[in-house]
């Protein structure tokens, strides 16, 4: 096998191995790496920001645990950051197994869930919507019938700061952290267009490119993937919100290098290999 | 039930079904949004039912698997405890707190988390693996696709801007607008398929979803 042809054939052990140091090192050690913004995370960063007192925003976990990684941190910066500017934060999800991440946001953020004392003033736990789209067009019609009990098993009627919202039209803000089927286009289809009311999103960095065309008339900003959600533990500094993401971004920033290595040095080997056969 | 009746029932159920619900984006009547919320509502609770049937079907199939001791018995097994565990955990042990409960909790945040999110993050390997193979500058096509590639993956990480500042703005561009652009076209081709299919389901001229013979 001459050179060329080793360099396009890379045995992929090798691969994993320095895939597993370039992840591992920067979060045993890292190098803090300053961290850039886009457009898309001011986007929503600013929509957050016009939120007034008493708004009412509703939070939607729309993923499962193997997207946890890149849109939990998400879930926490938008709770500490709504919690900040005083909205009434109603937390559903559309994914069965997303729900109990609301539970452990809360805990994470505000310190407790449903013993908070602001729990069903400022902050409510829905738990889990079941049927998809359906159940999102249902939720914009009537909350309540919808989700007759919270998380925790409350009538919902007789939670304090539910008492106002009865549907899609008591909605000021929604933000769904979605990766999936339902997710965006569903949120889009069944409360943004029919109510009017203002959409945000927080995605993985793969769905990004399919979100970005509903900006900026339907989806008035986008956390996109764990970039996404660093970036807005930056802007959140001055609530004196504590990040953690600088590390794993070290991490995102060494393995996309190896990548762009590995793909230059294949891509090397076959030129080289292709211009010596015309030769 | 004659055979006629059999056929044309479901159809006009959609129809009928579809109309309430299309109404209601339309209609500003009281009653009449009540009620298509209330059906909404049932339309809910009927779907829930979906899931017994997968419970059914998923102990009928690993069951099977688990006493024939088939290939790979021990997964059937594992699944059916875990399944029926959480089951009977979640509705009769949890004292009412269902998923709330901290018993559930603790295995839904220390079995099923962790599993879930490893099995995603394998994917990182494969994906070393896979753009190292398949990103060759075969074509003038696959070249402007492995140039924007690259682009991308050092615009969205913190390392690109450190090295080379003006990455941010151009992988921006490249998001905005050709990205944008060909996502759009996709959406729209994709949404007149779905308006034109939804009138056929409606005037049961596409009857796929009542199954075989229909």
């Amino acid at each position: 096998m001459s050179f060329f042809d080793k360099l396009e054939k890379v045995d992929p052990r090798l691969m994993y191995v320095l895939l597993f140091i370039v992840v591992a090192l920067p979060l045993v050690r890292p190098f803090g790496l300053p961290i850039s913004m886009s457009p898309m995370t001011v986007a929503f960063y600013d929509t957050v920001e016009k939120i007034k007192p008493g708004d009412v925003a509703v939070v939607s976990i729309d993923y499962s645990p193997a997207s946890q990684p890149e849109q939990y941190p998400q879930t926490k910066a938008v709770m500490a950051h709504l919690s900040a500017k005083g909205a009434k934060i109603v937390c559903l999800g559309f994914w069965a197994d997303g729900a109990p991440f609301i539970d452990r946001a809360f805990k994470d953020v505000f310190g407790k869930s449903k013993d908070h004392p602001k729990y069903g003033t400022d902050f409510v736990n829905l738990g889990w919507v079941p049927n998809g789209e359906v159940g999102m067009a249902s939720i914009g019609k009537d909350i309540q019938t919808t989700c007759p009990k919270d998380y925790y098993g409350s009538p919902t009627a007789a939670i304090p700061m539910m008492k106002d919202i009865k549907g899609g039209r008591d909605f000021k803000l929604v933000v769904s952290l979605a990766s999936g089927t339902p997710g965006v286009p569903e949120w889009l289809r069944q409360i943004q267009a029919q109510y009017g009311v203002t959409f945000l999103t927080g995605v993985t960095a793969v769905s990004a490119p399919a979100t970005r065309q509903y900006f900026p008339a339907q989806v008035a900003g986008v956390l996109e993937g764990l970039a996404g959600a660093a970036e807005y533990e930056v802007l959140l500094i001055k609530y004196g919100y504590i990040g953690t993401l600088a590390p794993p971004m070290d991490s995102q920033s060494f393995s996309h290098l190896l990548v762009i290595i590995f793909i230059v040095l294949g891509n090397v080997g076959f030129v080289l290999r292709k211009y010596g056969k015309a030769k | 039930m004659s055979v006629a009746i059999r056929r044309s029932l479901p159809l006009v159920i959609t129809f009928i079904a579809g109309l309430l619900v299309i109404g209601d984006y339309y209609l500003r009547i009281p009653d009449y949004n009540k009620l298509v919320s209330n059906w909404m509502s049932f339309v809910n609770v009927a779907s829930s039912f979906a899931v017994i049937i997968g419970y059914v079907t998923l102990t009928r199939i690993h069951a099977r698997r688990l006493t024939q001791r088939k290939a790979g018995w021990y997964n059937s097994a594992a699944l059916i405890f875990a399944m029926y565990g959480l089951l009977i955990w979640g509705v009769f042990l949890s004292g009412g707190k269902f998923t709330a409960d901290s018993a559930y909790t603790y295995w839904f945040n220390n079995l099923y988390v962790p599993l879930d999110s490893t099995i995603f993050s394998m994917l990182a390997f494969y994906i070393v693996s896979s753009a190292y193979r398949a990103f060759r500058a075969r074509s003038a096509e696959a070249t402007v696709l492995l140039v924007s590639a690259v682009i991308v993956m050092l615009g969205r990480a913190p390392v690109g801007p450190a090295i080379w500042p003006d990455i941010g703005p151009i992988t921006s561009w490249i998001m905005a607008v050709p990205n944008t652009a060909g996502m759009r076209g996709i959406t729209i081709g994709v949404a007149l398929g779905v308006l034109s299919m939804g009138i056929r389901v409606l005037l049961g001229r596409e009857r796929g979803y009542l199954g075989p013979g229909a």
